[in-house]
């Protein structure tokens, strides 16, 4: 007995391997990638969490579904949808779904039976036909839902989410004297700063610029150069480069032609400066350039005024015309949700797809879809 | 006389070649963090000039000429990390292992001449290898640095009473390997693919040297000179990727495609030290230490790999089908220089012999110890992330004399605690569009341990 319990014990002293190395966990992070898509295993389709070919969903926006808590992985999409072509054409609305997990969001392809439900359509006459581009933020215990229109920009507001109230004229509307505007202020994104100022960028010609309010409804443009008498944007296509020098292999810059579809995501670094974190859509061709590419960039300043610093290359670039990016962080984890070409069909459509970061961690299996939206 | 003389001479002149002719530039250790030995660790590794026993091999290998008998040491000692960033705890991994070694006196040509063998061998592995990317976070002096074996030589002697000279090579290994694929890639049914490998790999020794020199002004007071030298440790890979590429698994090859990668990294660093140290007895039971330890951290070589990549893959008659996008050859990976700065490193230590009595001795002992952070503010894109330390450490020992018959020398039981404190401070980054940001780090690391010496 005693001679076994000896043999025992030697074995288990010399039959053993020591353990992989540590070091590199809980390691900090701006939160803003880069990012890698979701693959098969972490979600049921693929990097796709919000995809059917018909509504061709399009710009997500997501609010955190349990703001009272941050490791909560619930989250509420808004997205824009095709609604079938009715007596006066099709039109582009909003709807809304959710997911516990931040993946399996009600109503996509693989969630036979649901649908998500339409929660804003044009209806005003300086809308137009249709309505696009969201973002959704908590004000005030009502939820604001920026949205473009041919107009401008619009709110509407709702004290559940699901049933809003329209403003009845745009909130921002074009300004003639604002030289770099040359198309309609589009692509809000509105987000509530750390010290309380309510602040959004949009997308207009090949720019993106910003505005200021105090209660959400009111807004006026900020200039991001005060040392100009114009009015300037704070993020400016990027230059190209310069003729020779690119490293053998190296891409040229991605946002060269136009940046757009901003995602405004202020925060309070650890020396308690606000940090403006904004993700946007870069693109090498200039607007109307057919197949242009695009990819997800990060641009950021410290204070709370002035011009974006771009980082110099994309945080998200699967190379499928990636666009209009949101973004839902959880307990040090951040998820991209981005409209993305899917190219298998004929014609293509567009679906809403996630990247995750921090890239070398993995993520769980999905959870199971939501019984509502 | 005159013989004695020139052995005294020729004994030197192995030494100095020993120690300085025969070494390469070679990487770091765990000693300098965390001690060697328990009396040494108890005394903030205040030991250069007050040092005989197995440690004198890493403080100061003149002192193993001061042995009187064969003395086998046997120990082991565990430092655990709790280093922070942003209040996340990084899970820097631990550093635990036997420590122990030897020293064995004589007498060469008339002259006290000892040698000595001194080892800390980790119990979870015995090297860690990393190559990070710059801008990841990594706890540079604690992450990797101290994960690897050590091992040290050395001679000694004592020409005159008051002088000891010793001398010797530590060893680490340095690894190089290849990677070679051949075969067969189908691009549209990946899992018929048919590849073969062939992997081999060295690990090569590189020698460092250590000489040290002691001087006693009197019983009382001593001083002492050491020089470590500067090692490399390095890691060199080289990928060969060589195939054909086609379509389907009967389909005639499109193309054949090469792909070769070489990278080059320093995969840990130590640089060269020069301790001064003094040993001073005010009374005859107390003994007060003090080393200062100059570290030159400018010679720093992160370890970051640089990468070249050469990958050549012909387009096939006709041009890629629409649907294959082939990959292009990555860039070169732009290493931006660590900015360290040399630094000097107080160590103070006392001894106390508390109790005397006619068969064992006990003893008490205090240390303290200040690493300034030798790296530069890292507000740009790299992220070698370190703090200083203050590291505070105690100990006991007990020496009982003439055991039993067998073991006609003394028996040496010490233990060690040692608390190193990093305040924990920010670092802010210039660039706002920085994918890590501002962080706060610190944390502490304690490390305890304990050591017996037979002597013989």
């Amino acid at each position: 007995m005693r001679a076994s319990r000896l043999w025992l014990l030697g074995l288990s002293c010399c039959a053993t391997l020591g353990g992989s190395g540590l070091g590199d966990v809980g390691l900090p992070t701006s939160g803003v990638g880069p990012f890698r898509e979701l693959v098969a295993s972490e979600v049921h389709d693929a990097p796709y969490v919000l995809d059917n070919e018909a509504p061709n969903y399009r710009e997500p926006a997501v609010l955190p579904g349990n703001p009272g808590d941050a490791s909560s992985a619930e989250v509420v999409l808004y997205a824009v949808a095709a609604e079938p072509a009715g007596a006066t054409g099709s039109r582009d609305v909003i709807v809304r779904t959710h997911a516990d997990d931040a993946r399996s969001f009600y109503g996509t392809s693989l969630d036979t039976g649901h649908t998500p439900p339409v929660v804003l359509t044009a209806s005003a006459a300086w809308e137009g036909a249709s309505v696009g581009g969201p973002s959704a933020v908590q004000i005030g215990g009502q939820i604001f839902l920026y949205y473009a229109a041919k107009g401008g920009i619009g709110l509407a507001r709702s004290p559940d989410g699901v049933t809003f109230a329209k403003e009845p004229a745009p909130v921002l509307a074009p300004d003639a004297t604002v030289a770099w505007e040359t198309t309609t202020p589009s692509a809000p994104s509105v987000a509530v700063y750390p010290d309380g100022q309510i602040r959004m960028l949009y997308a207009a010609g090949d720019s993106i610029g910003e505005a200021a309010s105090d209660d959400g409804l009111t807004w006026h443009r900020l200039d991001a150069d005060p040392t100009t008498p114009a009015i300037d944007p704070v993020l400016t296509p990027g230059p190209p480069a310069a003729p020779g020098t690119l490293e053998d292999g190296e891409p040229p810059p991605f946002d060269t032609g136009q940046v757009g579809d901003p995602c405004l995501a202020p925060r309070t670094t650890a020396d308690g400066r606000i940090q403006v974190r904004v993700l946007y859509t870069g693109f090498i061709g200039t607007p109307g350039t057919t197949g242009r590419a695009s990819a997800i960039g990060f641009a950021a300043r410290y204070g709370d005024s002035g011009p974006l610093v771009r980082q110099s290359g994309p945080v998200f670039a699967p190379g499928h015309h990636e666009a209009a990016p949101a973004l839902f962080e959880w307990s040090g984890n951040s998820m991209l949700y981005v409209q993305l070409d899917e190219t298998s069909t004929t014609p293509p459509y567009s679906a809403i797809a996630a990247g995750f970061a921090p890239a070398q961690d993995t993520l769980a299996g999905p959870g199971a879809y939501p019984g509502g939206p | 006389m005159a013989r004695s003389r020139c052995a005294r001479g020729l004994t030197l002149a192995v030494l100095l070649l020993a120690g300085l002719g025969v070494a390469r530039p070679a990487s770091a250790n765990p000693l300098d963090a965390f001690g060697f030995g328990s009396r040494g660790a108890a005394m903030g590794s205040a030991a250069a000039a007050d040092v005989q026993d197995f440690s004198a091999n890493y403080y100061n290998p003149a002192g193993l000429a001061l042995a009187r008998s064969l003395e086998v040491s046997l120990g082991y000692f565990r430092a655990d990390s709790y280093l922070y960033m942003n209040g996340q705890n990084n899970q820097v991994d631990p550093v635990h292992g036997l420590v122990g070694g030897l020293v064995a006196p004589g007498q060469l040509f008339g002259v006290p001449f000892a040698f000595g063998l001194g080892l800390h061998l980790p119990d979870q592995r015995l090297s860690r290898v990393r190559a990070l990317p710059q801008d990841q976070p990594v706890w540079e002096l604690y992450d990797n640095r101290n994960q690897r074996v050590y091992l040290a030589a050395n001679l000694a002697v004592s020409p005159f009473k008051w002088l000891q000279i010793g001398g010797g090579l530590s060893f680490m290994a340095a690894t190089a390997g290849s990677v070679d694929i051949t075969g067969n890639v189908d691009v549209l049914k990946v899992e018929s693919s048919e590849v073969r490998n062939q992997v081999s790999a060295d690990l090569t020794a590189i020698r460092y040297p250590q000489v040290g020199a002691r001087i006693a002004v009197n019983d009382r007071l001593a001083f002492a000179l050491v020089y470590r030298g500067q090692f490399r440790l390095t890691l060199d890979l080289d990928a060969t990727l060589a195939g054909d590429i086609s379509l389907g698994a009967a389909g005639t090859p499109l193309t054949t495609a090469l792909y070769t990668l070489q990278t080059d990294s320093v995969n840990a660093f130590l640089p060269q030290q020069v301790v001064v140290g003094s040993s001073w007895s005010p009374i005859d039971d107390l003994k007060v230490d003090l080393d200062l330890t100059w570290v030159n951290w400018s010679a720093y070589v992160a370890p970051v790999a640089q990468v070249s990549i050469n990958l050549d893959i012909p387009p096939p008659q006709g041009g890629w089908p629409a649907s294959i996008s082939p990959p292009t050859t990555p860039v070169a990976t732009a290493v931006i220089p660590i900015v360290m700065h040399d630094r000097v490193v107080p160590h103070v230590g006392a001894e106390w012999r508390a109790i005397v009595r006619p068969k064992y001795q006990g003893f008490l002992r205090a240390g303290y110890e200040f690493d300034q952070s030798p790296i530069a503010p890292q507000t740009g894109q790299t992220n070698y992330v370190d703090r200083d330390r203050h590291a505070f450490s105690a100990g006991v020992g007990v020496r009982l004399v003439k055991l039993t018959s067998v073991l006609p020398g003394d028996v040496r039981v010490d233990a060690h605690g040692q608390l190193s404190v990093l305040p924990t401070s920010l670092t802010l980054k210039s660039d706002p569009s920085d994918l890590v940001g501002d962080y706060t780090a610190g944390g502490h690391i304690w490390n305890v341990g304990g050591t017996v010496t037979v002597g013989f």
